[in-house]
């Protein structure tokens, strides 16, 4: 390309850079922008928050880890799955089981839960991929409650302790130290995720969620994309399940229940799909509403009101009147309707290039033109 | 002998209340397409409701009264929610459904309490005692019966009758419905209301037959999917006959294994079975595969 000059002395590879490169350039910046805020605001957190506090955002880190991934099947590969419970279930197990047996070095830790979550999601994914989008929501079910039983016998009577793990000689067990190794993981899988699907494998799988066949019809294997995309996501899970057992401490097949399970689709489509920071947004939500009505129950109707004994239960509706909310206002998330209303400037933090979600309103106004 | 006709009649037990919980699934998903996780909510709802009827009216007069409640209110779930998200993808309904099972139960654990209750009726006291001592109860052949006459009424409703017609024409093509002048939010509305009155229904009769407990309840619905998936999604008959089948496997497991076993074995049966008949035993074939 070089050899290609034109009179002014410019080159060809060069000209066409500054075209189509300088949105290439703003992306990169964005990127950059991105995650130095990101890592402010998890540093930010670390340093001025109580242990009680902490523990809250180490929760949300985890959850929004299991988000991320399952927004990566659910958002861009169009799979509906209910088996992110399931995943993160596995990977406390095995964590717990492996610091039973002497592995206590978190690394090893992470990824033999990265490796186990990718076969198990291969294989779940083999079988269950084979339908359709109802016929694998169904199928997910199905694993959730097959896993669930599974951890109630491996757990037998009492819960599974899972107390130690380190980094070379450091302790990570600390409040402190937990929370920083999660927030850590969690950019570097924002940053991965960001990578992978704003680049040809991202695309290959927006094709499949947009129309699996005309995919096919074009040479894409979708059922061997599909498959990548579940086992991967399977495996951020999986590992993000370790890390939740290392901040547990005692690891219960209760809290992987098919609640948890929908806990996190709930997540990921209240903060918005088709964005990395959606999920995020839904996981802190999702985790600190009900410590937030807590809160605001002790000082509002005092230890003995009635909101600060129903405050769970409180939570729990005010959550999913949030969510059906959303879907009311258009399905796409706080993302979506922060993009909506605040436009061009907060456009600059999402990744909202294009959707698949065929807008509810637009449409059920058009049937009711119709009807009429 | 008596092993097997205890499995015999406890699967009936069992395949009565899942052919009703299963028939307001199949209902729903033949005429919107739209496969519903709120169904184990309105089953609790249906339950707590009765609970308030009963001790003011007979319980043949609750009972009405919790179906014709859960007919108004299973309508009013599809205009405030569901008709706003007619044309969005299915799986994104089935997840707005969630919302909405969510919002059901919170809002009836705030209003009832969690606690878990014991329903009783006078089915509950009369039996019929077969061979071997093995006895089943009233309300366990109730359930049958009623599953029988939702499944066959529903069945010959959706064949024979216009508005069953229409329905089935709303579940093919939304839009081309619209244009051959069916009015689709009526006929959706419809299903969305006869289904939840079945869930409601199935609440009841499920809480004679065990208790009323409002946070497994909605889980106990899900075990409803293996029955409706074995029979066909779109078959209301075809959930009868799953129902059986998935309440004698859940039978065999309970008695020769454990009792938690039996849930996760009836969605492994169903696993195995999307495997080799991925349309159900008497569903259409239309899932698409690549």
């Amino acid at each position: 390309m070089k050899s290609l000059s034109v009179r002014d002395g410019v080159s060809l590879e060069e000209r066409t850079s500054t075209i189509g490169g300088s949105k290439k350039n703003t992306a990169r910046w964005r990127g950059l922008l991105l995650i130095i805020c990101g890592v402010l605001i998890l540093l930010a957190f670390g340093i001025f928050s109580s242990p009680y506090l902490l523990s809250i955002g180490t929760t949300a880190v985890i959850f929004g880890i299991v988000a991320l991934s399952q927004e990566w099947i659910m958002g861009r590969a169009g799979i509906v799955s209910f088996g992110g419970a399931a995943f993160l279930g596995i990977g406390a197990f095995l964590g717990a089981e492996l610091e039973k047996l002497g592995v206590d070095q978190i690394i090893f830790l992470i990824i033999a839960g990265l490796i186990a979550g990718f076969v198990l999601g291969c294989i779940v994914g083999i079988v269950s991929l084979r339908f359709e989008t109802l016929y694998v929501l169904l199928a997910t079910i199905a694993f959730q409650f097959i896993v669930a039983y599974v951890l109630e016998v491996v757990e037998g009577n009492s819960p599974i302790n899972f107390i130690y793990a380190r980094l070379a000689t450091i302790n990570v067990t600390g409040s402190h130290a937990i929370y920083y190794t999660d927030a850590i993981i969690l950019i570097c899988v924002m940053m991965f995720l960001r990578g992978c699907l704003s680049r040809y494998p991202g695309r290959i799988w927006r094709s499949i969620r947009e129309h699996a066949v005309a995919s096919s019809a074009f040479g894409i294997d979708v059922r061997r994309w599909r498959v990548m995309a579940f086992a991967g996501s399977s495996s951020l899970a999986t590992m993000a399940g370790v890390l939740y057992g290392i901040s547990l401490g005692t690891v219960d097949y209760n809290d992987f229940s098919l609640t948890t399970a929908l806990s996190i689709v709930v997540m990921v489509y209240l903060g918005g799909v088709d964005s990395l920071l959606g999920p995020l947004m839904g996981a802190v939500v999702v985790v600190g509403l009900p410590f937030l009505l807590n809160d605001l129950s002790g000082s509002l109707g005092g230890p003995q009101g009635w909101l600060a004994i129903n405050s769970p239960t409180v939570a729990l509706l005010v959550e999913w009147i949030l969510l059906t909310l959303v879907f009311i206002a258009g399905g796409r998330g706080i993302m979506g309707l922060i993009l909506k209303y605040k436009g061009k400037l907060l456009a600059r933090f999402g990744d909202h290039s294009t959707s698949g979600y065929i807008d509810p309103i637009a449409q059920n106004e058009t049937l009711k033109t119709l009807g009429k | 002998m008596t092993e097997a006709l205890q499995i015999i009649v406890g699967a009936i037990v069992v395949a009565g209340t899942l052919a009703l919980t299963g028939e307001g699934f199949a209902i729903l998903y033949k005429t919107t397409g739209v496969l519903s996780i709120a169904q184990g909510a309105f089953m609790v709802l249906g339950a707590f409701l009765y609970t308030t009827f009963q001790p003011r009216i007979t319980w043949l007069g609750a009972a009405i009264a919790v179906i014709l409640v859960m007919l108004i209110l299973g309508a009013a779930s599809y205009v405030i929610v569901f008709r706003r998200l007619v044309g969005a993808p299915l799986f994104v309904i089935s997840i707005a459904t969630i919302g909405v099972s969510g919002v059901i139960v919170a809002a009836s654990q705030l209003i009832w309490g969690t606690g878990v209750r014991t329903l009783s009726s006078p089915l509950n006291k009369r039996s019929i005692t077969l061979l071997h001592n093995v006895a089943i109860s009233g309300v366990a052949l109730t359930v049958l019966s009623l599953a029988l006459v939702v499944g066959i009424g529903v069945e010959v409703f959706s064949r024979r009758s216009r508005v069953g017609f229409r329905m089935r024409a709303v579940a093919e093509d939304p839009s081309a419905a619209v244009y051959l002048g069916v009015n689709v939010q009526l006929v959706s509305m419809g299903a969305w209301a006869v289904s939840a009155a079945t869930a409601g229904l199935a609440g009841v009769l499920y809480s004679f037959v065990s208790q009323l407990n409002p946070s497994t309840l909605p889980e106990v619905a899900l075990v409803a999917f293996p029955a409706v998936l074995l029979g066909g999604l779109d078959s209301v008959g075809g959930a009868l006959v799953g129902a059986l089948i998935i309440g004698v496997i859940e039978q065999i497991v309970t008695v020769f294994y454990a009792e938690q076993a039996a849930d996760p074995m009836a969605y492994i049966a169903m696993l195995i079975l999307m495997f080799f008949f991925p349309t159900g035993i008497f569903g259409r074939s239309e899932v698409s595969r690549l």
